[in-house]
């Protein structure tokens, strides 16, 4: 198939998936080579880039996934009742955010067994890291945790966690 | 066969047209594609010019199915004359089920599920609810195993003195005979005075002091002592 074929279905794919796709499931999809097919990717992505979309491609290391720009996310977010992370990935995700660093088994001791498989998703969506730390794994937000929140950095969060805190303490008094 | 006043009955008895179709067709035993339009207009003008009444929901389906009628012939008459470029004749019997096989499948459009990006709010209110749930979680385990403490009162006895306790008790039983059951150690038999007993009778026998036999399932358990040498 010719690059100018390929782009537009590249594209569709990705459009179709709410996970990412990878270079290699891509290339074995299409019969392409990997490399064409990073080209490509690599192209989009700096097409979503420009000011007039509203979305971008995201990059992780478990492959490609479109997602709306930060900046949009509050003009569109009522068009659907389908939030990309569900109560438990959400709450495992908090605790990383509030703790940065945590340990994974600090976050068993609260969740539960379920965290293994929340740590892994939310890894594969590139929102937090792992590290290993004796024993178990350090997790940590990465750069695009906080552009996914449209943040300048992950620590930034870290003090919408404490405003919480304070006005608890408050009601509390 | 269907006379002219029941199919009047049908058309104004029926709630819905398909229905009235599906029975023209099953009453008349007619080919689906060929029920007879002039027929039921014919039988709306009687209708028509018996009716003292007007009620106007029932010509109109009357129009409504002799229209849908209308429209299916028609829509099979244009798709045959589309097709017969090859006379009839000419094709092979199954010349259809070739042109059918080759036409491509139908595909409905896929559907993409839209996920919509989380807010901070919700990731801090997330966080809330983690902790929440997690000292209810230990407050749970407290209330049962305090609920577990009261339905199981621990005995104040220690284990080893209950061991000795009946093995001694054994020992004077079995002074002048071979073997006794286990029903005659137990001082009462109610369930927990059965379990009492059965708790250091079998870390007697795991020790080898003693031997148990059963006969039977639920049956009577057989103890006699293990003498040195036996």
């Amino acid at each position: 198939m010719k690059e100018d074929e390929l782009k537009p279905i590249i594209e569709a794919a990705l459009f179709m998936t709410n996970e990412p796709v990878s270079v290699k499931r891509l290339s074995a999809m299409f019969k392409t080579s990997p490399n064409k097919i990073r080209r490509i990717l690599e192209e989009l992505k700096l097409e979503f880039e420009q000011s007039d979309h509203g979305i971008y491609v995201l990059e992780t290391e478990y492959g490609y996934q479109l997602r709306v720009k930060p900046g949009f996310v509050s003009y569109v977010r009522r068009l659907t009742p389908y939030k990309e992370l569900g109560r438990g990935l959400l709450r495992v995700l908090s605790m990383v955010a509030y703790k940065q660093p945590i340990t994974q088994a600090e976050i068993v001791k609260v969740i539960g067994n379920r965290t293994y498989e929340y740590v892994k998703t939310l890894e594969e969506k590139g929102l937090i890291k792992t590290v290993r730390h004796s024993r178990t794994k350090a997790l940590m937000p990465t750069k695009e945790f906080a552009n996914y929140f449209g943040l300048e950095n992950p620590e930034d969060v870290k003090k919408f966690f404490e405003e919480m805190t304070k006005e608890e303490d408050q009601a509390s008094s | 066969m269907l006379n002219d006043q029941q199919l009047i009955d049908l058309m104004v008895s029926e709630p819905s047209w398909e229905d009235i179709i599906v029975k023209i067709v099953a009453e008349e035993r007619m080919d689906p594609w060929s029920v007879d339009i002039i027929r039921l207009s014919d039988t709306f003008f009687i209708y028509i010019q018996k009716m003292e009444k007007l009620d106007l929901r029932i010509p109109a389906r009357f129009i409504l199915i002799a229209s849908i009628l209308l429209r299916m012939k028609s829509d099979v008459l244009v798709e045959k004359e589309e097709r017969i470029l090859i006379p009839e004749s000419e094709k092979e019997p199954d010349e259809t089920l070739r042109i059918l096989a080759e036409l491509p499948p139908l595909q409905p459009p896929i559907k993409r599920i839209p996920l919509r990006n989380v807010t901070l709010n919700e990731l801090i209110n997330a966080l809330r609810k983690a902790y929440k749930i997690q000292e209810r979680r230990v407050e749970r385990r407290i209330r049962v195993r305090r609920a577990v403490d009261f339905a199981i009162p621990i005995e104040e006895e220690d284990i080893t003195q209950r061991i000795d306790k009946l093995l001694s008790s054994i020992n004077e039983a079995l002074k002048e005979v071979d073997n006794i059951e286990f029903s005659r150690l137990v001082r009462r038999w109610g369930r927990k005075e059965i379990v009492e007993a059965l708790l250091p009778l079998l870390h007697l026998s795991q020790q080898g002091k003693i031997s148990l036999t059963q006969e039977e399932l639920f049956k009577e358990i057989v103890v006699r002592l293990k003498r040195e040498g036996r």
